[in-house]
């Protein structure tokens, strides 16, 4: 958390009364207060009024060094008052940071900027540590018009031209990649209420943000970070006293300090200005747990990263973490058992049995019913499980269910995007109350009310699978892709018990959020299970005139266990700068992120209002964005239409949604899969649903070594993407396109012999069969690519 | 003065609008501990639903009052509101059982700050027919 650097004393009176500074409270509702409830105000005395949070790397190698281990990256650290950070001397930023991007040139303010904060992106980045990043990705960095600074590398040209970036192949890694921070100005003034309309004079400093946190958790990287932990049982005792006479001499004003070891009320007031310009911290501060050294407050792990993970003292538990609870609910009525899924089922479950996330407390549990529940208890000594079958189905007691898998063939025939009963709301928000998280896998054939069904997994921070009209013996692809999706869901990391809370500087305040959750409070998303692949995106409006800001900061926190049963904490923060004139928030547009949280609010419009209303609004805000851009920011009129270059795929992605079954018109889309859309819209990450909007193509026939990539010792070529036209597709060649969650390859009529014979195994291109499932079933982001690259070889 | 009908209406609308005024109240606050975060929304929701039917009840109970004695002008002067209310409670999210307030969307700040701005309304609604009520 940014914290302005106040000065100590100042410092002890803002946690009340004598209080300890680092208030971890009991749980949830001071959790992540710690102190800010002066807020985020910049008025402070002292020589720092700015926050310097780190700032986040717009880009998933975020998540990849945690994955690759690199040591210097994300620390853990048993410290604890979690979400505490200092303003670091602005004299000491990293610029000799290895500086990653390839394209968004995100990069710091420079540091000749005087009292903003330096802003650094997450210093050490191992180089090479990670597969290229998704190029378009633009992070919302605006120039600020500072009369000393070096203006930073500008944001690379989204995209290319559309189709000429190659997309990172993450082959071989199953997670999808990191964390990712996006932060947008709305495209549309029309849907961000509080975005004034760049008609009227710009304020001065519009940068209404909409930022979208995925939190998809990065594979947990090293452990964390052994050494004592700085036990603060009163405020402020001095560090580890041994560590005392490791006192630069720069910072021997802390020989005052010495002596308040023991003595908490005396530490705060001797500390003077240190190298590089008054830094008033608190003697804690002055340690930094990782490198052992004492006096440099600037390289403590969370200021050099901008994701960090806490171990969480007691005080963040109401129990001692839940051992993982898997209970298993399945269909056994006469249809459901026809359609076969229960052997697919059972069997990808009896593999994966190990890999289920957890440790040795895991605990499964199964359930089966028709017309009456049957309960199966695994007692120990029995060669058989035994079934208790309860046919009071008016009052049943279920033990903590975490999957529900679900047959229905129930027949309602209401025809509404909205939940025909609370029922399933109610049931959620209990689910939710007692961190239970409910999953629904459906593979009905026929209506099953979704649109009602979906809340209970909605509510409770679970997902929705759908696979329409499942059978095992007709339709074979759809077994493969239960198998898979349920392999991964099994196996795929997990943390329990979270709740996240998201802040952000005072004068923005959140206003919705978009995901899978129960909000608890006004920024306390409760979710009883949290797992790489689910996103969230937040909607923030401008309460305030920033116009004293140079930055403002947004951090999400995330308290959860982890699937060993460890406490946790762990921060992101993102800092992004204001700007005073229109022409720089358009320069920072990220575009996927406008577009990704414009679906969102497209499918809460459908729900709240009506489908054609989303419509409108969708392209409303695409034509207000771009007409704002021509009127008030190009200074030459000329005909045609006019885009800044962040936002000239925006037409493009929108007419993409536009197209998608969750918001087509006029089409005889089934009601639940028109709403298991909606789910998907809302549930995924922001790579998925770009990929589910707008797939990329790729050619696959003539795959070169040309800048392949070199991972696991399998070389990935990497193929351009095209663009998605009939134009691009020659019959000569093969075409892959990943839509996300289900891939195509198209052969051309003349496809050369030698891809069909060595690639698909059959002698020429009449003998391809129909239903060729293998191809088209690959869950997660590996894609098919290293699989024929590997035949290819 | 002879004790009409329309007086004995007056001073139990009086009285009714103290009641009102006391519900209008309890909304404020129910809110603003909801936006300061001192209760959650489940708990906070399943207090204030059962109170608003009665609330539009005792609403319409005194504009059939006012309709049987003839005051027309104060039946005008409440007719909005019994519009507003009805139209209120037919828009109300699904749900079984009676209320107005769905916990899953209670806390969107949009929700949040409507109905407080709905709470202070009616509470200068209601404090001034009262007053009106006392006099007229």
């Amino acid at each position: 958390m940014a914290q302005p650097a106040r000065p100590p004393a100042a410092y002890r009176s803002q946690n009340g009364a004598g209080q300890q500074p680092y208030s971890n409270g009991p749980v949830q509702n001071q959790m992540m207060h710690s102190s800010d409830a002066q807020g985020y105000s910049p008025s402070v005395p002292g020589p720092y009024s700015h926050q310097t949070p780190s700032k986040a790397p717009p880009h998933p190698s975020s998540g990849q060094y945690n994955y690759s281990g690199s040591p210097n990256v994300s620390q853990f650290n048993s410290y604890q008052g979690p979400g505490q950070t200092l303003n670091r001397p602005p004299a000491a930023p990293p610029s000799g940071s290895p500086v990653q991007q390839t394209g968004p040139g995100a990069q710091v303010l420079p540091p000749a900027m005087q009292n903003s904060a330096a802003v650094s992106s997450a210093g050490g980045f191992p180089p090479g540590a990670s597969p290229p990043m998704l190029p378009n990705w633009q992070y919302s960095q605006a120039p600020v018009s500072h009369p000393a600074a070096v203006q930073p590398s500008h944001p690379a040209p989204v995209a290319g031209t559309g189709p000429a970036q190659p997309p990172p192949l993450l082959a071989g890694n199953t997670n999808p990649p990191g964390t990712y921070q996006y932060a947008a100005p709305p495209g549309g003034p029309s849907l961000q209420n509080s975005y004034m309309k760049p008609g009227s004079v710009p304020p001065p400093v519009t940068q209404p943000l909409t930022p979208l946190h995925p939190p998809s958790r990065p594979p947990l990287g090293p452990p964390p970070v052994g050494g004592p932990p700085l036990i603060r049982p009163s405020a402020m005792t001095a560090g580890p006293p041994n560590t005392q006479p490791l006192l630069h001499s720069a910072t021997n004003q802390e020989g005052d300090a010495t002596s308040a070891a023991g003595d908490g009320s005396v530490v705060q007031n001797s500390y003077d200005a240190i190298e590089g310009g008054g830094l008033m911290v608190p003697e804690e501060f002055m340690y930094n747990p990782v490198t052992r050294v004492y006096g440099e407050p600037h390289k403590r792990p969370e200021v050099q990263n901008a994701t960090i993970e806490f171990m969480a003292p007691s005080e963040y538990m109401l129990r001692p973490p839940q051992p993982p609870v898997y209970l298993f609910v399945f269909d056994v009525s006469h249809n459901a058992i026809e359609t076969g899924y229960l052997n697919t089922v059972c069997k990808t479950l009896l593999d994966n049995l190990d890999l289920l996330p957890g440790n040795t407390r895991t605990k499964i549990g199964f359930i089966t019913f028709d017309s009456t529940i049957h309960f199966y208890s695994l007692q120990e000594g029995l060669s058989q499980p035994q079934m208790l079958i309860v046919s009071d189905i008016e009052d049943v007691f279920i033990p903590m269910p975490e999957n529900l898998l679900v047959n229905l063939n129930e027949n309602k025939e209401d025809i509404h995007l909205t939940p025909s009963t609370d029922f399933y709301k109610k049931l959620a928000l209990d689910c939710s109350g007692q961190q239970v998280a409910v999953d629904l896998f459906l593979l009905s054939g026929q209506y099953s009310d979704l649109a009602s069904l979906g809340c209970i997994s909605r509510y409770s921070a679970g997902s929705v699978y759908y696979y329409q009209s499942y059978h095992h013996k007709h339709n074979p692809v759809q077994v493969e892709k239960l198998q898979k999706e349920l392999k991964r869901y099994l196996t795929r990391k997990i943390g329990f018990e979270a709740v996240m809370r998201i802040r952000c500087t005072k004068g923005l305040s959140i206003h919705t959020f978009h995901g899978n959750f129960f909000v608890r409070s006004t920024d306390l998303l409760s979710l009883p299970n949290v797992n790489p692949d689910a996103g969230y995106a937040v909607q923030m409006s401008v309460e305030e005139s920033l116009t004293d800001m140079q930055v403002v900061s947004f951090q999400s926190a995330l308290l959860y266990t982890s699937s060993k049963g460890e406490r946790r904490i762990r921060v992101h923060t993102m800092c992004l700068p204001v700007v005073t004139a229109l022409s720089d928030v358009y320069l920072g547009a990220d575009v996927q992120a406008i577009t990704g949280l414009l679906a969102n609010m497209a499918v809460d419009r459908s729900v709240s209002a009506t489908l054609s209303d989303a419509r409108d609004a969708l392209v409303n805000a695409v034509i207000d964005s771009l007409s704002a851009y021509r009127s008030s920011v190009l200074s030459i009129q000329q005909p045609g239409l006019m885009a800044p270059s962040s936002l000239r795929l925006f037409p493009l992605y929108v007419l993409a949604l536009l197209k998608q079954k969750a918001f087509q018109t006029g089409t005889s889309a089934r009601l639940d899969e028109r709403i298991f859309s909606m789910c998907q819209v809302k549930n995924q990450p922001l790579v998925y649903l770009m990929l589910m909007t707008h797939p990329s193509l790729y050619r696959v026939d003539n795959l070169t070594d040309e800048g392949a990539l070199n991972v696991n010792d399998r070389t990935i070529p990497q193929p351009p993407i095209l663009q998605l036209s009939v134009e691009k597709l020659s019959r000569e060649g093969a075409y892959l396109m990943d839509a996300g969650s289900v891939m195509f390859l198209w052969i051309g009529k003349s496809c050369g012999q030698n891809f069909i014979s060595q690639v698909l195994g059959v002698p020429n291109y009449g003998s391809i069969p129909q239903n060729m499932v293998c191809v088209v079933v690959l869950y997660a982001n590996c894609t098919v690519l290293p699989e024929y690259c590997l035949q290819k070889h | 003065m002879a004790f009409t009908f329309a007086a004995f209406c007056y001073m139990l609308a009086l009285l009714l609008t103290a009641a009102l005024i006391f519900f209008a109240i309890w909304h404020i606050i129910a809110f603003d501990e909801l936006k300061t975060d001192y209760k959650n929304p489940i708990d906070q929701c399943n207090t204030l639903n059962p109170l608003v039917l009665p609330e539009y009840l005792i609403h319409a109970f005194f504009c059939v009052m006012f309709l049987c004695a003839a005051e027309w002008l104060t039946l005008g002067l409440n007719m909005p509101l019994l519009a507003y209310h009805i139209w209120r409670y037919m828009s109300r999210p699904v749900m079984s059982g009676p209320g107005l307030y769905d916990p899953t969307t209670i806390m969107n700040a949009d929700i949040l700050a409507y109905c407080q701005k709905e709470g202070w309304c009616k509470l200068a609604f209601y404090l001034l027919s009262f007053f009106y009520y006392l006099y007229g």
